[in-house]
């Protein structure tokens, strides 16, 4: 366990060790509880263990390495009907390293070239198969089955192991966490999908009021849904597969259990529960069900049947009753040839916790308790998708071999790997995630949106995608229960990570230190449990079952069996856990009230690392902190040695956490938390002082933080996304906090330092506007690069012919304006990089061919075809400057133009500018320095803040901020505003009156333009800004004249189609209720769609200017001014057989 | 000369008060008293001295001086003193990693040592002259060291891989050189860090300098920052003895206060001393050095201690700092701001005159 026995020379390190080996030494536990000082260290260390986005890769390598095995084992002979001898056997399943194929060659790739040229990062699966031909067997290996996209940073991407150089080599950010795809060119995240836990029993209300025990059962085969409902006295079961509720009674005389007596005796003979089983029994008796045959007919007829296609299959109703109780209902719990005592002894259990909570004597399960809830992760999404994908790959396969072996007479021997065709499995996973489209047919489940594209606006906003955890509640409703903060989450989702409006508390974010589990074996452990003392439960009578010293033992939902000391039983396999003997993070949880202990190992438990505490001793000393922090220990060293350890939101359940070593009770504690930091995420940890804000305004920053411009990795200039915003001068923040250096924010920093004075100036400030210092813009505050992509691909045409690029016509001839328009292009059609291109210029000369249908009969011919020209525009705001020019193909061998056209932006007005405390705000004014106020050591502020920010907003961390950004100014350091932590202010305070400054952190100033000192000290320091990406330039819009729409002849909408403002239905009551009806006039026909029309009438039909059809006439028709989408309505109508008239009458001026 | 209360600035805890001086000729007008302001008093009054001369920075002290035209003078610094500084840069090659306009930018900031008196302005579009640009370049290329060892630091494995101001290289047009003689334009400090090259790295381009004013952009303003201070003044209002004399002199982190012995008449330069001396003695805090104070209310900021001290500010009595950037000489910069405000004087009393 203690790694690094060859340098145990020292005697420093001799002492450590014994510490570390616990020579049992009770004089060092008794010593009084001391602080660990810097206990915060096991958070890096965690992390560097673990890494940010530990939870995605862990899942995905469990999916490559374990469960695609498994899912071959599970599906692994393919056989056909047509020959009875055919078979194919899958004997293994490996994945390859990620790769591509093109012209037959296949090489190896890497992300970035993934990324640059539209390709998907996947790596071939290989199987081995041993099938037959003819009448031979043969072992093939190494025969590719598909192409699974590949996590990066996961055990198969390229980049695992790498150092910074090597990455750098590789065109990768060494700071970018990996955990996501790339599909087509884009980097695509599946985001964690919370979820109800399967297989364990919840005691709700249903929408009638009525209590009922449900169960969500779920095996690899099937997921169902078992209830037990207790309505007008009597229990129910409830299942999709029957057509109605089957009374209690009936169901467990058909799992063999006949006497009533016994089946009382499993409930629970105390006269509490007898007494409330008497209606079931009564019913029972009315219905006359003594036997279970008679109870499984009953079940029988009761059957939902909607297997059409097994019709020849026709079974008997007591077959059909004995197959559902068997395999449908409560399908987690095995049944072995027809022995249903396990799922009797289940169901007894249901009805227990049922009564218990009918009889008042516990109250239902809290839904959104978050011991019951479970993650699912990109490893067990894509297991999901790939079984089915799978199974239609066998499917296919073996539809292949009954077409071809049921034919008489074959010309070449039937060779099945031959037929074996990777795109089944290549575009289902593919497009799976390259749309977020979820379809698995088994489990009918349809689901959209489970992966997203990864934001790459900065730095936070990726890092923060990686931790999202979306749940399936309907966005739409308005629940409150899923969308608060659960007790239970503490120290596993963030508190303040959630975004606004209607995802509000649906869409949630991990803590700094959360873990989500991967499954672990089960059989070891159960035999585990039985050596410790378990014994079968069907062994037992219901008696002794219920007895009230025996507890039952769960393993993730199934009853594995009984115990007679189950705090024992708990103590020792803590113990052994601790020792490395059982996986670390497998739970176990003691329940008193139902006198039952939990076992858990599956996939999605959330699970966060403490620290053991033994006699009011944290077993984690400075020494050890100190051996992690000389990196000769690592955070899995101590796990290993049983110092610190996983505890799931189950287990906590059992444990007493302090906060502090002040707070550990010697007699009750188990526990020692680690930081209290840690229970923010990774958003949330970027702001200082959080603690000291209104809480909302730390949600509003974790929203905005991910819209800061800054840098986004260190390959930011090789990255072609389609829009990147880059601030020039990002800085690190003078207020840092442990996370930030956790995360590298401080490497990868969205923000600048600015000096801000709060203080009204002008009236430009209000509303939350800022003044901007003319001369910081000057020198480079704010400054930003936007890139953006200007992707052309040339086509193929069916007869041969393809787009081209080439030298613009113009470049030595052709008019003054043509050579304008192609001036930034050289000889071969494509930019000169660092060229200037204004709006109206060209970034790409590309010609398509005239004449794209008729075949060209030879190679002459090809060359003859004529060409149009199809420059491409470049429409941006401003002028812009050509960054680089990507020139490569994608997998089709199709040539693909990649322009990046980068502008540089200073900020003006009406840009938006944010704190780190949800305090944004836009600039209202620029200002130029010599009216900007000064204090008397010339330092004029970048920003200038209006007061009537604080008040309402109460955001006192921003106060602090500055005052910890200035005293750190001045004594030259970095200041620490961790949550719950960070440097005190009266430090700071008292560090600011050494350097001459106020202990408030107010200075005087001096009016820029008057010259004399302001009426009011005014508080002023540094605070962190970062800018936003909303700027004035991507939105401000106007027109006067421009395009329309061609069916209705009105204004186009939107700033992209220069669309008109619309005048909509609230401003026209405005201009109704006025009685402006002469502009109502203006704004509503003459300057959107006045249009001339020609009515009859004598008809009162819209016709022609001159003959009325339907009157035969032209006497009648007058000329009417309408709105043209009028006139169309009526055309509508009337192409409906409404007749809509327009009756006029002869205007009389007198 | 001493300043009378009503003329200070008052310095409260919270707030201060009286900031603003009373400048309108007629404003004492009923108590039949002329206020408008009057040249020969003026300059009768008026004090200059110098307390500073640095490359860096020059203070003044000015005494009988109002706040507006001090502040005329420290906004003509900032944005009317005419400097040199590049404004186009024609980049012919530029491989680095610093986009082409942000390695402009930075180009732009760099003070250039050039007297901007012997230019004159530059009109957009106009041919370069030798009497209006000033033409630097920049050609720079970065290369594998082959002595280094392997790594070393950047700075060693590489040639070239940092560009500094240095580096822009005046290239003189027409009679510029016998003008300015040899290096006689030049960037003022050597070490500004424009970019860092790898190699194979590039960076060929040519800046040229044009004559402007801070208005226009900061980069030509001549100076970091020009400011000023009122004179503070520090006045006991009445005895503070013994402790807390000790506790006020420690207080204070500019060292304003010290102690005075009255008994012995003996005043002490610190607290060892202070020890010394036999408890029997009396001592009280006194005003050394008014000029350090800073106007940290630290030793006001107890309860009632501002009714014991009282600090204010002298409103006509300023130390006036200079932060040159070096573009101009920082003894020249004053005068210069002198001439532009005269200047301007000049020009509204011709126009003044054209409209009579």
């Amino acid at each position: 366990m203690w790694s690094s026995a060859d340098v145990a020379q020292d005697p420093q390190e001799e002492d450590l060790k014994n510490i570390l080996f616990q020579g049992e030494n009770q004089e060092q536990l008794r010593k009084p509880i001391k602080s660990i000082a810097d206990k915060w260290l096991l958070v890096p260390a965690f992390l560097k263990l673990r890494g940010l986005v530990k939870q995605h890769i862990e899942s995905f390598n469990f999916l490559i390495e374990k469960e695609l095995a498994k899912i071959v084992a599970a599906n692994e002979k393919v056989t056909c009907d047509a020959d009875q001898t055919f078979y194919l056997r899958y004997l293994g399943i490996r994945v390859g390293t990620p790769a591509i194929e093109e012209d037959l060659v296949v090489s190896k790739v890497t992300p970035q070239e993934c990324r640059l040229r539209d390709l998907t990062y996947a790596a071939p699966i290989y199987v081995d198969v041993r099938y037959t031909r003819g009448k031979e067997v043969l072992i093939r290996k190494d025969v590719v089955i598909g192409r699974i996209p590949i996590m990066l940073r996961s055990s198969h991407c390229i980049l695992t192991g790498k150092n910074d150089q090597q990455l750098a080599s590789l065109g990768e950010c060494p700071l970018d966490p990996g955990g996501y795809f790339i599909i087509r060119g884009t980097e695509r995240v599946i985001l964690i999908q919370e979820q109800l836990s399967k297989n364990r029993i919840i005691i709700e209300e249903d929408k009638k009021g009525n209590y009922c025990a449900t169960v969500t059962s779920s095996t690899h085969e099937r997921k169902s849904r078992t209830s037990l409902v207790y309505k007008s006295d009597k229990i129910y079961l409830r299942h999709n597969s029957l057509t109605e509720d089957i009374p209690i009674w009936i169901v467990f005389k058909a799992l063999e259990v006949e006497s009533d007596q016994e089946i009382v005796q499993l409930i629970g003979s105390e006269p509490i529960f007898a007494q409330a089983l008497l209606p079931c029994i009564e019913d029972c008796i009315s219905r006359n069900i003594q036997t279970r045959w008679q109870a499984l007919e009953y079940i029988g007829s009761k059957v939902r049947l909607y297997r059409k296609g097994y019709s020849f299959l026709r079974r008997s109703v007591v077959e059909e009753a004995q197959e559902v109780l068997a395999g449908v209902v409560l399908s987690h719990i095995p049944t072995f040839q027809h022995n249903f005592r396990n799922k009797s002894i289940y169901l007894a259990f249901m009805v227990r916790r049922l009564l218990t909570v009918a009889e008042n004597l516990t109250i239902v399960d809290d839904k959104d308790y978050y011991g019951n809830k479970r993650l699912e992760l990109a490893g067990q999404l894509l297991s999901l998708l790939f079984e089915d994908l799978f199974k239609k790959f066998n499917a296919d396969l073996k539809r292949h071999a009954d077409m071809v072996l049921s034919k008489p007479n074959r010309a070449a021997q039937f060779d099945i790997v031959k037929c074996m065709r990777p795109d089944t499995i290549s575009v289902g996973l593919e497009n799976a995630i390259g749309t977020g489209n979820w379809t698995v047919k088994r489990f009918r489940m349809h689901r959209a949106g489970i992966t997203q594209v990864l934001s790459r606006l900065s730095y936070i906003a990726a890092l923060g995608m990686m931790t999202r955890v979306t749940s399936q509640f309907e966005k739409t409703r308005k629940i409150s229960g899923p969308r608060s903060l659960q007790g239970s989450q503490w120290g596993l989702l963030c508190p303040s990570d959630t975004p606004e409006g209607e995802s509000c508390g649906l869409v949630k974010n991990l803590a700094l230190t959360a873990h989500v589990t991967t499954d672990a074996e089960e059989e070891p452990l159960i035999r585990l449990c039985y050596i410790l003392g378990v014994e079968d439960a069907t062994l037992f009578s219901g008696d002794e079952l219920n007895h009230p010293l025996h507890y039952r033992i769960f393993l993730n939902g199934k009853l594995l069996g009984i115990h007679r000391s189950a705090f024992y039983f708990a103590n020792i396999f803590r113990l052994l856990r601790r020792k490395g003997a059982v996986g670390e993070f497998v739970s176990i949880f003691v329940n008193e009230t139902e006198n039952v202990v939990y076992l858990s190992c599956d996939s999605g438990r959330i699970c966060r690392p403490l620290i053991i505490v033994e006699n009011g001793q944290p077993k984690v000393t400075p020494q050890h902190i100190e051996a992690l922090e000389r990196n000769q220990l690592q955070f899995s060293d101590l796990v290993q040695q049983g110092l610190v350890e996983y505890l799931d939101v189950n287990e906590e359940n059992n444990a007493l956490i302090a906060l502090s070593e002040e707070d550990i009770d010697p007699s009750k504690t188990t526990h020692l938390e680690i930081s209290p930091l840690a229970i923010l995420g990774v958003c949330a940890g970027v702001i200082p002082y959080p603690h000291h804000n209104q809480s909302p305004r730390n949600t509003y920053q974790c929203a905005m933080g991910k819209q800061a411009i800054g840098y986004i990795g260190y390959n930011q200039h090789l990255r072609t996304d389609t829009l990147l915003y880059l601030l020039s001068y990002a800085q690190k923040p003078l207020v840092s906090t442990k996370t930030i250096s956790f995360i590298k924010y401080d490497e990868l920093p969205g923000g600048q330092n600015a000096i801000v004075a709060v203080m009204s100036y002008s009236g430009y400030d209000i509303e939350d506007a800022l003044i901007l210092n003319q001369s910081s813009l000057d020198r480079g505050y704010g400054r930003c690069c936007v890139v953006r992509k200007h992707a052309v691909g040339l086509r193929r045409y069916p007869n041969g012919t393809c787009d081209r690029v080439c030298r613009p016509p113009s470049l030595s001839e052709g008019s003054e304006r043509s050579n304008h328009k192609f001036a930034c292009l050289e000889e071969d059609g494509l930019p000169r990089v660092g060229a200037r291109i204004s709006p109206g210029q060209a970034y790409l000369y590309k010609e398509t061919p005239m004449d794209t249908m008729t075949t060209m009969t030879s190679q002459q011919s090809i060359q003859q075809v004529g060409y149009r020209a199809q420059p491409w525009m470049y429409k941006g705001p401003d002028d812009a400057v050509i960054d680089r020019v990507v020139v490569t193909c994608n997998p089709s061998s199709h040539a693909l133009f990649k322009v990046m056209i980068r502008e540089t932006r200073t900020p003006e007005i009406g840009d938006k500018f944010s704190s780190r405390h949800g305090q944004k705000g836009v600039c209202g004014l620029i200002v130029p320095q010599e009216d900007m106020p000064f204090n008397e050591q010339g330092i004029c502020p970048d920003i200038i803040m209006n007061p009537h920010g604080f008040p309402s907003r109460m955001t006192v961390g921003k106060l602090l901020e500055l005052m910890a950004a200035k005293s750190g100014v001045l004594s030259g350091e970095l200041k620490d505003g961790t949550a719950f932590g960070g440097d005190p202010l009266e430090d700071c305070a008292s560090m600011l009156v050494q350097h001459g400054f106020s202990y408030t952190g107010k200075d005087i100033l001096y009016s820029g333009m008057t010259g004399e000192p302001l009426q009011a000290y005014v508080f002023m320091g540094p605070i962190y800004y970062q800018k936003l990406k909303h700027m004035v330039k991507d939105k401000m819009h106007a027109r006067a004249r421009g395009p329309r729409a061609v069916l209705t002849r009105q204004p186009t909408e939107g700033r992209s189609r220069d669309g008109g403002l619309r005048l909509g239905e609230m401003e026209r009551d405005c201009l109704i209720g006025y009685g402006a009806s002469m502009l109502i006039m203006e704004r509503l026909m003459h300057s959107s769609d006045a249009f001339i029309a020609h009515v009859c009438r004598q008809c009162g039909l819209i016709v022609s200017k001159d003959w009325c059809p339907t009157c035969a006439s032209a006497l009648y028709i007058r000329p009417l001014k309408i709105p043209y989408a009028c006139k169309l309505l009526f055309q509508e109508l009337q192409s409906m057989n409404i007749w809509p008239r327009i009756m006029l009458e002869e205007w009389n001026s007198s | 000369m001493s300043p009378s209360f009503h003329n200070n600035v008052h310095i409260g805890y919270h707030t201060p008060s009286n900031t603003q001086g009373v400048y309108a000729s007629s404003a004492y007008h009923p108590l039949g008293v002329d206020n408008s302001f009057d040249l020969e008093t003026f300059l009768n009054e008026l004090h200059l001295s110098m307390v500073k001369n640095t490359e860096e920075e020059i203070i003044l002290e000015l005494v009988g001086i109002d706040a507006p035209l001090i502040n005329a003078l420290r906004r003509i610094l900032i944005a009317e003193v005419p400097t040199m500084a590049i404004e186009y840069v024609l980049i012919s090659d530029n491989t680095s990693v610093i986009h082409d306009e942000i390695l402009a930018h930075r180009l732009g900031l760099i003070p250039i040592r050039a007297d901007p008196e012997s230019f004159q302005e530059y009109h957009k579009g106009e041919e370069p002259q030798p009497d209006n640009t000033i033409v630097l370049k920049l050609c720079l290329e970065c290369k594998q060291n082959p002595q280094a060892r392997p790594g070393a630091e950047p700075e060693e494995l590489y040639i070239n891989s940092n560009v500094y101001s240095k580096d822009l290289v005046w290239q003189p047009l027409g009679n510029q050189l016998e003008r300015f003689g040899e290096n006689g334009i030049r960037p003022v400090l050597d070490d500004i860090l424009i970019a860092k090259l790898r190699p194979n790295q590039r960076i060929e381009l040519e800046a040229r300098c044009i004559k402007g004013i801070g208005k226009e952009h900061a980069k030509w303003s001549p100076v970091a920052t020009a400011y000023y201070a009122m004179l503070p003044q520090v006045e006991l209002l009445q005895e503070i003895r013994d402790e807390e004399a000790r506790r006020l002199v420690q207080k204070c982190p500019m060292k304003v206060f010290d102690l005075e012995d009255i008994a012995k008449r003996q005043s002490c330069a610190d607290d060892d001393d202070l020890s010394d001396n036999d408890n029997n003695s009396v001592v009280i805090a006194k005003v050394v050095e008014p000029c350090r104070c800073t106007m940290c209310r630290e030793c006001i900021r107890e309860e009632g201690w501002d009714k014991k001290i009282r600090l204010s500010k002298v409103r006509d009595h300023f130390f006036f700092s200079i932060e040159g950037t070096g573009a101009i000489p920082t003894d020249q910069l004053f005068p210069r701001a002198l001439k532009v405000l005269r200047d301007k004087c000049d020009m509204l009393l011709s126009f003044l005159e054209s409209i009579r």
